[in-house]
């Protein structure tokens, strides 16, 4: 109960946690129908992004921080990460490293054009919800007796995040021509769309944080978390096994 | 740093509780996303919401967008010919 003593917030919310688990959700489902229409035929930003040519820096941030605010994996990783910190302090470490993971094969995956499977790099993104999750409820420490350090696990699994953004990228099949402007430019978009999602997800949780209900619901919270994070794992598995059919 | 929770849970409750998200995921796959994404419904709940017509619509899309080599494999989509629209 220390740790929550120190969390400087002032205003009390009544608002019940499952009220606030209720809306993430929705946002959650709101965001998700945004791949929906990317095969096929290039429309939307797909299709923008062929038309053009040369150097559109505050377009393509604005793509980068779209990605970020709607990808509901990348949020549920962040969720997770930050769940039990506390000081501002540690949460700009830890968003840190995930930036610097994520930026690092972000660039490095789109400018050797690796390509691999976008379904398995999701399906180990819904791993690292898993392991944030289950990290969270404190398994690692019970079943294997030892705290695995959550700053390496952090900037690993944002590797695995940034070969995921790469691999959308890759999808859009950018021209050469300005590229890595281009592709500095999504990247800042998305450490600033990670913000804007960071500053949401800081708000509702430092509210949440006041009830004193909230490490009683921490636990189901991240179990629901967990689920998901299996969820998206096997989503994507099974896309992995049957677009290998196609 | 933190020690997440104060005291920690029993391996027991936790090993429940990981095998409940797991069978709760399973459920959510298996009859709701796999039908809507894919067409793939081995509980035939995917077909009475609905969703299984939208998954059979996208596969075979995907599969069209998947390469003209498609072709020769001359399997159609998992689709029950009846519901596909047009």
């Amino acid at each position: 109960m220390r740790r929550l003593a120190t969390s400087g917030g002032t205003v009390r919310s009544r608002a019940t946690p499952l009220v606030v688990v209720f809306g993430m959700s929705l946002m959650l489902l709101l965001a998700m129908p945004a791949d929906a229409f990317a095969h096929g035929v290039a429309v939307g930003d797909k299709g923008y992004i062929q038309s053009i040519f040369g150097v559109h820096l505050i377009p393509f941030a604005y793509l980068g921080a779209k990605h970020m605010v709607t990808g509901y994996d990348h949020l549920l990783f962040l969720l997770g990460v930050i769940f039990f910190l506390y000081r501002l302090r540690d949460i700009g470490l830890y968003v840190t490293l995930f930036a610097l993971g994520h930026s690092t094969t972000l660039l490095l995956g789109v400018l050797t054009g690796v390509s691999v499977s976008a379904y398995l790099i999701d399906a180990i993104i819904g791993l690292s919800v898993v392991y944030k999750a289950l990290d969270n409820i404190g398994a690692f420490q019970r079943w294997f007796g030892f705290q695995p350090n959550t700053k390496a696990a952090t900037l690993i699994f944002g590797l695995f995040h940034g070969f995921g953004l790469a691999t959308k990228i890759l999808d859009f099949e950018m021209a050469p021509d300005g590229l890595i402007s281009n592709l500095i430019a999504f990247n800042v978009g998305v450490e600033i769309g990670q913000l804007v999602a960071l500053s949401a997800i800081l708000v509702v949780m430092s509210h949440w944080r006041q009830t004193t209900s909230f490490l009683r619901h921490a636990y189901t919270t991240n179990v629901a978390v967990m689920s998901a994070g299996f969820v998206l794992m096997g989503y994507q598995l099974a896309g992995y096994f049957i677009s290998r059919t196609y | 740093m933190s020690g997440p929770i104060p005291e920690l849970p029993s391996a027991r409750r936790l090993l429940r509780s990981t095998v409940i998200a797991a069978l709760v995921a399973a459920a959510i796959l298996v009859t709701i996303v796999l039908p809507a994404e894919y067409g793939v419904d081995p509980t035939g709940i995917g077909r009475v919401l609905g969703l299984t017509q939208m998954g059979e619509t996208k596969a075979a899309l995907a599969k069209e967008a998947a390469g003209h080599d498609a072709e020769d494999a001359g399997d159609p989509p998992a689709a029950d010919t009846s519901q596909s629209p047009p």
